[in-house]
């Protein structure tokens, strides 16, 4: 009698394990987004109390400012690093003609918050040159 | 026969859900559910003729000096309440003119920080400025309005941020 009872203990039911963990995966695959950008860069954005949450769209440019200890500036194009800012002109370019829809492109900038505003117009300048008029200000809402 | 069938093993799945697992984890670990936030702004195209004369009535000036302090029409103003005073020069100006344009002069080593506050400011305050002159037009919220009315509202109402680089 004893015997048979420990024979007949079932097993732990796991056929619905996969579909659970599927269903997660599926969610997780669909709201994940890749991020373009350089996550090396520990740039502090300014915080302000107004700010908007953008959609995604796929026809950006991702660029950053940032200082190094020596006070040197940085910039960052996708993953590019560029010290002068010519540089960072002459990739722009390149990436503006490879692009089929130039007219949309926006440029999202992640800039150091204690950063000279004379620097932020040198950027700004350069983006009217190429004309891409679309900015983007990446902030931090308080 | 029949008991052959019922000996049959069912599909060994016990792996799908191993191989399941480590997608899941790598997508759970790369997944930001924190939408970025951005100030959008669309920069003039580059203009170097000679300059229009502007009605005076339209300017507004704020400056951002080289301290990172605030003028308001040359009156400093503090950073907790700049939404609110902006707001209200923006609702006395459009006393003086429909189409005001806000001219900042921004002091080339006033820092980022401070620009993006005032900035943002600005922006928030045009918004709760156009949402009070909807509501007196047409009698309804910003959210619902007709594209008819926003043309017509766009005609009566409009601002304009115009920046300027100083050096003094």
């Amino acid at each position: 009698m004893i015997k048979r009872k420990k024979i007949e203990t079932p097993e732990f039911n796991t056929t619905a394990l996969p579909d659970i963990i599927f269903m997660l995966l599926f969610f997780f695959m669909v709201v994940t987004v890749i991020r373009k950008e350089n996550e090396n860069i520990k740039i502090i954005l300014p915080s302000v109390s107004h700010a908007e949450q953008i959609e995604q769209d796929d026809n950006y440019v991702f660029l950053s400012i940032d200082k190094k200890d020596d006070d040197k500036i940085v910039y960052h194009m996708n993953n590019q690093k560029f010290n002068e800012l010519l540089h960072l002109k002459s990739a722009l370019a390149l990436f503006k003609k490879k692009s089929n829809n130039t007219q949309s492109i926006i440029a999202k900038i992640k800039i150091e918050k204690s950063l000279a505003l004379a620097i932020v117009n040198q950027v700004k300048r350069l983006l009217q040159e190429l004309e891409i008029y679309r900015l983007e200000y990446l902030v931090k809402r308080k | 026969m029949r008991r052959r069938k019922k000996i049959k093993t069912s599909n060994n799945s016990g792996s799908i859900a191993d191989i399941a697992f480590l997608l899941l984890i790598f997508f759970m670990v790369t997944t930001s559910f924190e939408r970025e936030n951005y100030i959008p702004m669309n920069l003039p195209p580059l203009y170097d003729g000679p300059s229009s004369k502007v009605d005076k009535n339209r300017i507004v000036t704020i400056a951002l000096n080289g301290n990172n302090q605030i003028l308001i029409e040359g009156e400093e103003t503090g950073f907790p309440n700049l939404s609110q005073s902006i707001t209200n020069t923006l609702n006395e100006a459009i006393v003086k003119s429909n189409h005001p344009i806000i001219k900042l002069n921004l002091h080339h080593e006033a820092n980022y920080e401070a620009y993006m506050t005032l900035i943002s400011a600005i922006k928030n305050a045009i918004k709760i400025t156009k949402e009070s002159k909807i509501q007196e037009m047409f009698t309804t919220v910003l959210e619902k309005i007709t594209p008819e009315q926003l043309d017509k509202f766009n005609a009566a109402i409009s601002f304009k941020i115009s920046e300027t680089e100083v050096k003094y």
